[in-house]
């Protein structure tokens, strides 16, 4: 009874707004679902009909050629098992060094802390380029090393900032009880701040995890050993070789190291399709799990007090 | 567990990760240590064998195309030739990266003793910093590559900077054409056999047969705009029209073809088949897929210019019949009895502009990389590399050619077939350091074509075919489907040239391509004319860049005669 008396009553505006409301989400879902099943489709039907560019959602000449062509090698695999080992690697040193930077910027009584956040802040609007930054990578024998793509980027100082705007709203409190405990900064940092700080790490954790998977610049400049390649740099290779195999096989004057009959058994288009399935499948699967953490992360460091 | 010792964990967890990083930045796993510091400082021993020759050579490749049986005779016969132990190691960069990783390994000068030249790379910055070796002084120990360079036609003048430098080892390719006669174009026009056959009309020869041929297949099929081109562009119609839409080699000197009549005529063409239905509005903006999938689904029925390997590629790809043949461009009597083609320099050595090789300055030996590349040019070598190993993958026929063995020719996939033996010509293999290419070998593999000629369609390989290994050979002014662009001097630019003419083409081009547009789509008459070649002449100082292109092709001419 209390119940009832206390439920809101829903008019008719309520139900238009609502009516309106679904089909305003069905229709973005129809948007943002139509090319995603595309793109399936088109990865699952023969080189004809991606050719004739008349697929829809659903394939037309089911066929597995494309992907059969990118996982049957074994690189494809060592390619995944790399990005995930710098997806995590990443994801690890990202948040241990970004909040172990950030912490000390919130300790009132941290000295140097005014010089660091210049410092920090600097380094946000200027850097040394590509030709320099290779030389010092190169100076410090990180070439060819996976700690190159991992380390550098680690730490950026927009990340430290948030961090710290985030451990800032963290009460004071917590920390001065811990110490009166005989806690020391670092058992503050990780067994006070971080456990509180779950939203942000989730959400930190996901971009690094996210950013490092998409990651392949870094590689191609850096890797010599193709052992060392993320997933990325081996499929866009495939992706390559297809699409040159196409052009040289329309040049055919004096390049001939295509096989005429291979284009058409499978289709460039087919493989890019592939490509991006069995890329973003992986994150797909993982994103469900962060994205409470996501939802809540997002708006971190945006709300003082 | 106690404070203490999840205190003494975390430091040691935290000790562990900094120490990692330290220790890995020091130690290995960085620049290759020997990585262009290699070779040895004297060829000779004291037991009068020659101290191994260890090379690193940084080239466009895939890890696994290395392995083979051809590879494994390379390094033995190499090593014997030398006489010295030959050691190389790879450091292949997929072709995906290569333009871009060797930009930055150029700019750095972190590559082995060799390393691959990209396509169209712009080396002086390199060869300024001193990252690059002269191999001019080197001409004694390397004949085999000045024989081959006086051979083509652009000959060693062409790798030569003003200065006498020579840093680019430009690959050479071998003649796959008799070199008294044949000819092969690259481009073709493409038309729907199958259609054409049906509907009971010629194949087009001139511009005004393409013109009939359009407007009968726009009476059958009005929903369908019949013509169309690859490329975005109308090279066809300048082709036949003996004139192009920018600066070009007339055969005694460089001119800009816009202000010719030839170029007029063409695009007045264009605008006719535009104002009558029959060219496609999008040829301007379609890419190769929407070309593609307009050519397979019977929305184009003539494409003015396109690759002469597309036609037999739809062919193929098409399960419904649909039969796309190849043929020369049509013509226009009023320019001349046959359009220009764009010809291809198969019947002589030829450079191959995709790939080259430069040496390290750094490299501690460089008579025996010089001596190692020397021998990269000698005739077993390149039958090696390319054909195989005789007996294995080929025998010699009573004339003494080479001939694939019949496994790989009958093979369903020669091409894959041809990758359990290792050599070039196969679909992934890159044995060795391949220099030059007998490129008949990929002729033994092409696949079918079909080629219009004396009326009717043939279903042969276009460099098979008797057709094109009888057209006369490529000679200007002789052979008048050649354009003088076919026999035109190599310029070279310093930066700043080079800079100034870019700005200068860039400038014209893209007023060129909003005149061009607009004129063939009506939105402007064809009575402005007038306004456009001002408009040109304003906006772009094209005497200045004839100026400096024919200046460039009198230094060409001088470097030749030395």
């Amino acid at each position: 009874m209390e119940n009832s008396k206390n439920k809101v009553k829903s008019g008719i505006g309520d139900t238009i707004f609502d009516v309106f409301n679904v089909v305003l989400m069905i229709l973005l879902i129809i948007v943002v679902l139509y090319p995603i099943l595309n793109v399936i489709a088109i990865s699952l039907s023969n080189a004809e009909h991606v050719a004739r560019a008349d697929i829809q959602i659903f394939p037309k000449g089911f066929n597995m050629d494309a992907y059969q062509y990118i996982l049957k090698d074994e690189q494809v695999w060592r390619g995944y098992a790399n990005s995930i080992l710098y997806a995590l690697a990443s994801a690890v040193c990202t948040l241990l060094f970004t909040s172990m930077t950030a912490y000390p910027l919130t300790r009132r009584d941290f000295i140097g802390k005014k010089f660091l956040t210049v410092f920090l802040t600097i380094t946000m609007f200027f850097g040394g380029g590509m030709i320099p930054t290779y030389l010092l990578m190169m100076k410090m024998n990180l070439i060819n090393n996976p700690l190159v793509i991992i380390i550098p980027g680690c730490v950026s100082a927009y990340n430290v900032f948030v961090f710290r705007t985030f451990f800032r709203n963290i009460p004071e409190e917590l920390g001065e009880s811990a110490k009166i405990d005989g806690a020391n900064e670092f058992t503050i940092l990780f067994r006070i701040i971080l456990p509180t700080s779950k939203a942000l790490l989730a959400t930190f954790g996901l971009f690094a995890i996210v950013g490092m998977w998409n990651n392949w610049f870094g590689p191609m400049i850096y890797f010599k050993n193709p052992n060392l390649y993320p997933v990325q740099n081996i499929l866009r290779e495939y992706l390559y070789v297809i699409d040159t195999a196409n052009l040289q096989q329309r040049a055919g004057s004096g390049v001939g190291n295509f096989n005429p009959t291979f284009i058409q058994q499978i289709s460039p288009k087919g493989v890019r399709m592939a490509i991006v399935v069995v890329t973003m499948f992986p994150i797909m699967c993982i994103y469900p799990f962060f994205q409470k953490y996501f939802t809540k992360g997002m708006l971190v460091g945006s709300v003082k007090g | 567990m106690s404070k203490k010792t999840g205190k003494r964990i975390m430091a040691f967890a935290l000790a562990a990760v900094i120490g990692t990083v330290f220790f890995s930045a020091c130690g290995g796993g960085g620049k290759d240590s020997d990585n262009s510091k290699n070779g040895k400082e004297s060829s000779a021993s004291t037991d009068g064998k020659r101290d191994p020759l260890v090379l690193n050579v940084t080239m466009e490749g895939n890890p696994g195309s290395k392995d083979g049986r051809v590879n494994e005779e390379f390094e033995k016969q190499m090593s014997k030739k030398l006489n010295r132990e030959l050691k190389i190691k790879y450091e292949l960069i997929p072709g995906s990266e290569y333009s871009d990783k060797a930009s930055i390994l150029f700019s750095t000068g972190d590559f082995g003793d060799l390393i691959g030249i990209p396509f169209l790379f712009d080396y002086s910055k390199a060869s300024e910093e001193g990252f690059l070796l002269d191999i001019a002084p080197y001409k004694d120990s390397f004949p085999n590559y000045w024989k081959y360079m006086e051979q083509t036609s652009a000959g060693i003048a062409s790798v030569t900077d003003d200065e006498g430098h020579i840093y680019d080892v430009k690959s050479i390719g071998l003649p796959r054409f008799p070199e008294d006669k044949g000819m092969l174009p690259s481009n073709l026009s493409t038309y729907r056999y199958d259609i054409f056959e049906k509907n009971n009309i010629k194949i087009p020869e001139t511009l005004d047969e393409l013109y009939d041929a359009a407007k009968k297949l726009k009476e059958i099929y009005p929903d369908v705009y019949p013509v169309h081109t690859r490329w975005n562009d109308l090279r066809s119609l300048f082709f036949a029209n003996h004139t192009s839409n920018g600066v070009y080699w007339n055969g005694k000197e460089y001119v800009m073809g816009l202000y010719e009549e030839g170029y007029k005529d063409a695009v007045a063409f264009a605008r006719k088949l535009y104002a009558e239905g029959l060219l496609d509005p999008e040829y301007i903006s379609d890419d190769d897929e929407m070309l593609k999938s307009k050519e397979l689904s019977d929305k184009t029925f003539i494409v003015m210019a396109d690759w002469f390997t597309t036609p037999g590629e739809f062919t193929r790809l098409s399960s419904s019949g649909q039969v796309f043949c190849a043929t020369l461009f049509p013509g226009n009597p009023k320019y001349g009895e046959e359009a220009w083609q764009e010809v291809q320099p198969v019947n002589t050595v030829s450079i191959n502009q995709f790939s080259g090789m430069a040496v390290n300055a750094d490299t501690k030996d460089p008579e025996g990389v010089i001596e190692f590349l020397n021998h990269c040019f000698d005739d077993d070598i390149i039958r090696l590399l390319t054909w195989g190993i005789e007996g294995d993958s080929y025998n010699l026929d009573q004339d003494g050619n080479p001939q694939f063995v019949d496994e790989i020719l009958n093979a369903p996939d020669p091409w894959s077939e041809a990758d359990k033996y290792g050599m070039r010509a196969s679909k992934n293999m890159r044995p060795g350091v391949i220099l030059a290419e007998d490129s008949k070998a990929y002729v033994a593999l092409a696949a079918d074509d079909w080629l219009y000629y004396d009326g009717k369609v043939h279903q042969e390989p276009v460099e098979q075919s008797e057709y094109y290994l009888n057209l006369p050979y490529p000679d200007y002014p002789e052979n008048p489907y050649v354009p003088p662009a076919f026999e035109e001097p190599v310029c070279t630019f310093d930066t700043d040239t080079t800079q100034e003419n870019s700005q200068i083409t860039t400038a014209y081009n893209t007023l060129r391509d909003e005149w061009e547009t607009a004129l063939v789509s009506g939105t402007r008459s064809m009575d402005e004319w007038d306004k456009y070649m001002k408009e040109i002449k304003n906006v772009a100082d094209i005497d200045k860049l004839l100026d400096n292109y024919n200046k460039a092709a009198k230094e060409y001419f001088k470097r030749s005669e030395k």
